[in-house]
Protein backbone atom coordinates (compact mmCIF):
# COMPACT_ATOMS: atom_id res chain seq x y z
CA UNK A 1 0.00 0.00 0.00
CA UNK A 2 1.33 3.42 -0.91
CA UNK A 3 2.36 6.03 1.65
CA UNK A 4 -0.43 8.31 0.43
CA UNK A 5 -3.09 5.67 1.06
CA UNK A 6 -1.67 4.99 4.52
CA UNK A 7 -1.91 8.69 5.25
CA UNK A 8 -5.52 8.85 4.03
CA UNK A 9 -6.54 5.99 6.32
CA UNK A 10 -4.74 7.55 9.27
CA UNK A 11 -6.40 10.90 8.62
CA UNK A 12 -9.81 9.24 8.40
CA UNK A 13 -9.19 7.47 11.72
CA UNK A 14 -8.13 10.76 13.28
CA UNK A 15 -11.33 12.45 12.10
CA UNK A 16 -13.49 9.60 13.40
CA UNK A 17 -12.12 10.21 16.84
CA UNK A 18 -14.09 13.45 16.92
CA UNK A 19 -17.36 12.15 15.52
CA UNK A 20 -17.95 9.25 17.87
CA UNK A 21 -21.04 10.67 19.53
CA UNK A 22 -22.69 11.63 16.24
CA UNK A 23 -22.01 8.17 14.90
CA UNK A 24 -23.39 6.58 18.05
CA UNK A 25 -26.57 8.62 17.85
CA UNK A 26 -27.04 7.77 14.18
CA UNK A 27 -26.60 4.10 14.96
CA UNK A 28 -29.00 4.25 17.89
CA UNK A 29 -31.54 6.06 15.70
CA UNK A 30 -31.26 3.41 13.02
CA UNK A 31 -31.71 0.58 15.49
CA UNK A 32 -34.64 2.38 17.09
CA UNK A 33 -36.38 2.78 13.73
CA UNK A 34 -35.77 -0.85 12.90
CA UNK A 35 -37.05 -2.11 16.24
CA UNK A 36 -40.09 0.20 16.17
CA UNK A 37 -40.93 -1.16 12.73
CA UNK A 38 -40.62 -4.71 13.97
CA UNK A 39 -42.76 -3.94 17.01
CA UNK A 40 -45.45 -2.54 14.72
CA UNK A 41 -45.26 -5.67 12.59
CA UNK A 42 -45.59 -7.92 15.62
CA UNK A 43 -48.51 -5.88 16.93
CA UNK A 44 -50.37 -5.95 13.65
CA UNK A 45 -49.78 -9.63 12.97
CA UNK A 46 -50.19 -11.05 16.44
CA UNK A 47 -52.69 -8.77 18.10
CA UNK A 48 -54.87 -7.10 15.51
CA UNK A 49 -54.95 -9.74 12.78
CA UNK A 50 -55.21 -12.58 15.24
CA UNK A 51 -56.15 -16.03 14.09
CA UNK A 52 -59.42 -15.39 12.27
CA UNK A 53 -58.10 -16.72 8.98
CA UNK A 54 -57.13 -20.04 10.47
CA UNK A 55 -60.19 -20.86 12.52
CA UNK A 56 -62.07 -22.35 9.59
CA UNK A 57 -59.28 -24.77 8.74
CA UNK A 58 -59.86 -28.39 9.66
CA UNK A 59 -57.28 -30.43 11.51
CA UNK A 60 -54.43 -31.02 10.70
CA UNK A 61 -54.30 -28.14 8.23
CA UNK A 62 -54.82 -25.60 10.97
CA UNK A 63 -51.63 -26.85 12.63
CA UNK A 64 -49.77 -26.92 9.31
CA UNK A 65 -50.79 -23.35 8.47
CA UNK A 66 -49.91 -22.17 11.97
CA UNK A 67 -46.45 -23.72 11.76
CA UNK A 68 -45.89 -22.26 8.29
CA UNK A 69 -46.95 -18.80 9.43
CA UNK A 70 -44.88 -19.03 12.61
CA UNK A 71 -41.77 -20.05 10.68
CA UNK A 72 -42.40 -17.32 8.10
CA UNK A 73 -42.77 -14.79 10.86
CA UNK A 74 -39.48 -15.87 12.45
CA UNK A 75 -37.65 -15.67 9.11
CA UNK A 76 -39.07 -12.22 8.36
CA UNK A 77 -38.17 -10.89 11.81
CA UNK A 78 -34.66 -12.38 11.61
CA UNK A 79 -34.23 -10.94 8.12
CA UNK A 80 -35.30 -7.51 9.32
CA UNK A 81 -32.86 -7.62 12.24
CA UNK A 82 -30.02 -8.70 9.97
CA UNK A 83 -30.86 -5.85 7.60
CA UNK A 84 -30.80 -3.33 10.44
CA UNK A 85 -27.43 -4.72 11.50
CA UNK A 86 -26.14 -4.37 7.93
CA UNK A 87 -27.39 -0.79 7.74
CA UNK A 88 -26.31 0.52 11.10
CA UNK A 89 -23.54 -1.79 12.27
CA UNK A 90 -23.14 -3.91 15.34
CA UNK A 91 -23.27 -2.03 18.64
CA UNK A 92 -20.25 -2.57 20.80
CA UNK A 93 -17.70 -3.31 18.10
CA UNK A 94 -14.50 -1.59 19.27
CA UNK A 95 -11.11 -1.04 17.70
CA UNK A 96 -8.10 1.19 18.09
CA UNK A 97 -8.64 4.18 15.86
CA UNK A 98 -5.46 3.98 13.83
CA UNK A 99 -5.31 4.03 10.06
CA UNK A 100 -4.40 0.38 9.62
CA UNK A 101 -6.84 -0.86 12.27
CA UNK A 102 -9.57 1.14 10.59
CA UNK A 103 -8.64 -0.21 7.17
CA UNK A 104 -8.65 -3.80 8.43
CA UNK A 105 -11.97 -3.27 10.22
CA UNK A 106 -13.49 -1.65 7.13
CA UNK A 107 -12.54 -4.61 4.93
CA UNK A 108 -13.98 -7.03 7.48
CA UNK A 109 -17.13 -4.94 7.84
CA UNK A 110 -17.63 -4.90 4.07
CA UNK A 111 -17.59 -8.71 4.10
CA UNK A 112 -20.01 -8.79 7.05
CA UNK A 113 -22.44 -6.35 5.44
CA UNK A 114 -22.41 -8.27 2.16
CA UNK A 115 -23.08 -11.50 4.04
CA UNK A 116 -25.83 -9.84 6.06
CA UNK A 117 -27.49 -8.56 2.89
CA UNK A 118 -27.45 -12.03 1.32
CA UNK A 119 -28.78 -13.53 4.56
CA UNK A 120 -31.58 -11.00 4.85
CA UNK A 121 -32.59 -11.52 1.23
CA UNK A 122 -32.62 -15.28 1.75
CA UNK A 123 -34.64 -14.93 4.95
CA UNK A 124 -37.10 -12.62 3.22
CA UNK A 125 -37.53 -14.97 0.27
CA UNK A 126 -37.96 -17.96 2.58
CA UNK A 127 -40.39 -16.07 4.81
CA UNK A 128 -42.51 -14.96 1.88
CA UNK A 129 -42.49 -18.49 0.45
CA UNK A 130 -43.75 -19.83 3.76
CA UNK A 131 -46.44 -17.13 3.90
CA UNK A 132 -47.51 -18.10 0.38
CA UNK A 133 -47.60 -21.76 1.40
CA UNK A 134 -49.72 -20.92 4.44
CA UNK A 135 -52.10 -18.87 2.30
CA UNK A 136 -52.25 -21.77 -0.15
CA UNK A 137 -53.13 -24.18 2.63
CA UNK A 138 -55.72 -21.72 3.91
CA UNK A 139 -57.32 -21.30 0.48
CA UNK A 140 -57.39 -24.96 -0.46
CA UNK A 141 -58.47 -26.42 2.85
CA UNK A 142 -60.79 -23.88 4.42
CA UNK A 143 -64.25 -25.34 4.86
CA UNK A 144 -67.18 -23.35 3.58
CA UNK A 145 -68.61 -21.23 6.31
CA UNK A 146 -71.54 -22.88 7.94
CA UNK A 147 -74.32 -21.30 5.95
CA UNK A 148 -77.88 -21.41 7.20
CA UNK A 149 -76.84 -22.24 10.73
CA UNK A 150 -79.63 -21.42 13.09
CA UNK A 151 -80.34 -21.71 16.74
CA UNK A 152 -83.85 -22.95 17.44
CA UNK A 153 -85.37 -22.28 20.83
CA UNK A 154 -88.28 -24.51 21.83
CA UNK A 155 -90.30 -24.72 24.99
CA UNK A 156 -88.07 -27.49 26.30
CA UNK A 157 -84.56 -27.00 24.86
CA UNK A 158 -82.32 -25.18 22.39
CA UNK A 159 -81.11 -26.83 19.19
CA UNK A 160 -78.50 -25.73 16.72
CA UNK A 161 -77.79 -26.86 13.18
CA UNK A 162 -78.19 -26.20 9.51
CA UNK A 163 -81.73 -25.24 8.55
CA UNK A 164 -83.01 -27.78 6.03
CA UNK A 165 -86.68 -26.87 5.84
CA UNK A 166 -89.38 -24.89 7.51
CA UNK A 167 -93.02 -25.88 7.09
CA UNK A 168 -96.13 -24.98 9.03
CA UNK A 169 -95.85 -28.29 10.81
CA UNK A 170 -92.11 -29.01 11.15
CA UNK A 171 -88.73 -27.38 11.35
CA UNK A 172 -85.93 -29.63 10.12
CA UNK A 173 -82.31 -29.14 11.19
CA UNK A 174 -79.16 -30.98 10.22
CA UNK A 175 -76.99 -31.11 13.35
CA UNK A 176 -73.35 -30.10 12.97
CA UNK A 177 -72.24 -32.25 15.88
CA UNK A 178 -72.96 -35.82 16.81
CA UNK A 179 -74.80 -37.73 14.10
CA UNK A 180 -74.62 -35.14 11.33
CA UNK A 181 -76.37 -37.35 8.81
CA UNK A 182 -79.58 -37.70 10.77
CA UNK A 183 -81.97 -34.72 10.42
CA UNK A 184 -83.54 -33.34 13.54
CA UNK A 185 -87.26 -32.67 13.13
CA UNK A 186 -88.94 -30.26 15.52
CA UNK A 187 -92.64 -29.43 15.69
CA UNK A 188 -93.23 -25.86 14.62
CA UNK A 189 -95.82 -25.38 17.30
CA UNK A 190 -93.13 -25.85 19.94
CA UNK A 191 -90.69 -23.40 18.39
CA UNK A 192 -90.43 -20.15 20.23
CA UNK A 193 -87.61 -18.51 18.33
CA UNK A 194 -85.23 -19.10 15.40
CA UNK A 195 -82.08 -17.00 15.29
CA UNK A 196 -79.10 -17.09 12.92
CA UNK A 197 -75.97 -18.62 14.41
CA UNK A 198 -72.33 -18.31 13.42
CA UNK A 199 -71.45 -21.66 14.98
CA UNK A 200 -72.94 -24.49 16.96
CA UNK B 1 23.47 6.13 22.76
CA UNK B 2 22.62 9.78 22.88
CA UNK B 3 19.56 11.17 21.16
CA UNK B 4 20.34 13.61 18.34
CA UNK B 5 18.81 17.08 18.71
CA UNK B 6 15.47 17.86 17.10
CA UNK B 7 16.22 19.20 13.62
CA UNK B 8 13.74 22.04 13.50
CA UNK B 9 15.24 23.53 10.35
CA UNK B 10 14.11 20.55 8.32
CA UNK B 11 11.34 21.62 5.92
CA UNK B 12 8.03 19.74 5.96
CA UNK B 13 7.88 16.86 3.47
CA UNK B 14 5.66 13.81 3.28
CA UNK B 15 8.42 11.24 3.29
CA UNK B 16 8.02 7.51 3.84
CA UNK B 17 10.87 6.46 6.15
CA UNK B 18 9.92 2.79 5.66
CA UNK B 19 10.56 0.24 8.41
CA UNK B 20 12.42 1.64 11.39
CA UNK B 21 13.97 -0.08 14.39
CA UNK B 22 11.68 -0.56 17.35
CA UNK B 23 12.86 2.09 19.79
CA UNK B 24 9.32 3.15 20.61
CA UNK B 25 7.63 2.84 23.96
CA UNK B 26 4.01 1.80 24.28
CA UNK B 27 1.73 2.80 27.10
CA UNK B 28 -1.91 1.96 27.45
CA UNK B 29 -4.93 2.98 29.45
CA UNK B 30 -8.65 2.33 29.04
CA UNK B 31 -8.86 5.16 26.52
CA UNK B 32 -6.34 3.64 24.13
CA UNK B 33 -2.74 2.91 23.24
CA UNK B 34 -0.03 5.57 23.02
CA UNK B 35 3.19 5.01 21.08
CA UNK B 36 6.04 7.38 21.91
CA UNK B 37 9.52 7.69 20.41
CA UNK B 38 11.84 9.70 18.21
CA UNK B 39 10.90 10.67 14.67
CA UNK B 40 13.37 8.95 12.29
CA UNK B 41 13.48 12.04 10.06
CA UNK B 42 13.57 15.16 12.25
CA UNK B 43 14.58 13.44 15.51
CA UNK B 44 11.81 15.22 17.36
CA UNK B 45 9.98 13.44 20.15
CA UNK B 46 6.71 12.16 18.72
CA UNK B 47 3.70 10.64 20.39
CA UNK B 48 0.70 9.03 18.72
CA UNK B 49 -2.40 7.92 20.55
CA UNK B 50 -4.69 5.28 19.07
CA UNK B 51 -7.92 5.81 21.00
CA UNK B 52 -10.28 2.95 21.60
CA UNK B 53 -13.43 3.53 19.65
CA UNK B 54 -15.26 2.32 16.63
CA UNK B 55 -15.69 3.46 13.10
CA UNK B 56 -19.41 3.53 13.79
CA UNK B 57 -19.84 4.07 17.50
CA UNK B 58 -18.18 4.07 20.86
CA UNK B 59 -19.95 0.83 21.66
CA UNK B 60 -22.97 0.19 23.82
CA UNK B 61 -21.87 -2.82 25.79
CA UNK B 62 -18.12 -2.40 25.99
CA UNK B 63 -16.34 -3.00 29.22
CA UNK B 64 -15.57 0.42 30.63
CA UNK B 65 -12.11 0.35 32.08
CA UNK B 66 -10.31 -2.47 30.34
CA UNK B 67 -6.69 -1.65 29.60
CA UNK B 68 -5.42 -3.18 26.33
CA UNK B 69 -3.31 -6.25 26.99
CA UNK B 70 0.43 -6.18 26.19
CA UNK B 71 -0.27 -8.34 23.15
CA UNK B 72 -2.88 -5.88 21.91
CA UNK B 73 -0.45 -3.01 22.50
CA UNK B 74 2.27 -4.81 20.56
CA UNK B 75 -0.18 -5.60 17.75
CA UNK B 76 -1.23 -1.96 17.51
CA UNK B 77 2.39 -0.85 17.32
CA UNK B 78 3.32 -3.46 14.74
CA UNK B 79 0.31 -2.94 12.50
CA UNK B 80 0.03 0.82 12.33
CA UNK B 81 1.74 3.39 10.18
CA UNK B 82 3.00 6.25 12.34
CA UNK B 83 3.38 9.89 11.41
CA UNK B 84 5.68 12.47 12.89
CA UNK B 85 3.78 14.34 15.58
CA UNK B 86 6.67 16.21 17.11
CA UNK B 87 4.38 19.21 17.48
CA UNK B 88 6.76 21.60 15.76
CA UNK B 89 5.48 23.54 12.76
CA UNK B 90 8.17 22.66 10.25
CA UNK B 91 8.52 25.06 7.33
CA UNK B 92 5.98 24.39 4.63
CA UNK B 93 3.63 22.42 6.85
CA UNK B 94 0.03 22.50 5.49
CA UNK B 95 -2.39 24.50 7.59
CA UNK B 96 -4.95 21.77 8.11
CA UNK B 97 -2.73 18.78 8.67
CA UNK B 98 -3.86 16.03 11.01
CA UNK B 99 -0.29 15.34 12.09
CA UNK B 100 1.73 18.32 13.24
CA UNK B 101 5.33 17.47 12.53
CA UNK B 102 7.90 17.13 9.77
CA UNK B 103 5.66 15.00 7.52
CA UNK B 104 7.55 11.71 7.88
CA UNK B 105 5.76 8.41 8.17
CA UNK B 106 7.09 5.00 9.09
CA UNK B 107 6.30 1.53 10.30
CA UNK B 108 7.99 -0.18 13.21
CA UNK B 109 10.00 -3.30 12.46
CA UNK B 110 8.32 -6.39 13.92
Amino acid sequence: MSAGVDRRWAELARELEFSQLDQLRKQAEGWRNGLVGLTALVTVLAVLKGRDDLTNLPSPWQTVATILLGAAYLFLVAGSLVTVRASYGKPGDLLHLGGQSLRKWTLTEIRRVRRALYLSMAAFALGMTLVAAAVGVSWTHTEESTADLVKVTTATADFCGQLVSYTPSNVTLLPTTGDTAKPLVLRTAQVRKITPATGC
Amino acid sequence: MSTPPHNQDLPYAQVDAGLVNDTFQVTADPAGVTVTGICPRCDGRTSTTLPLGIAGTKGLFSSKDRVPTPAEQADAKAAETFFCECGFAHTGQPENTHFEGCGAQWKVKP
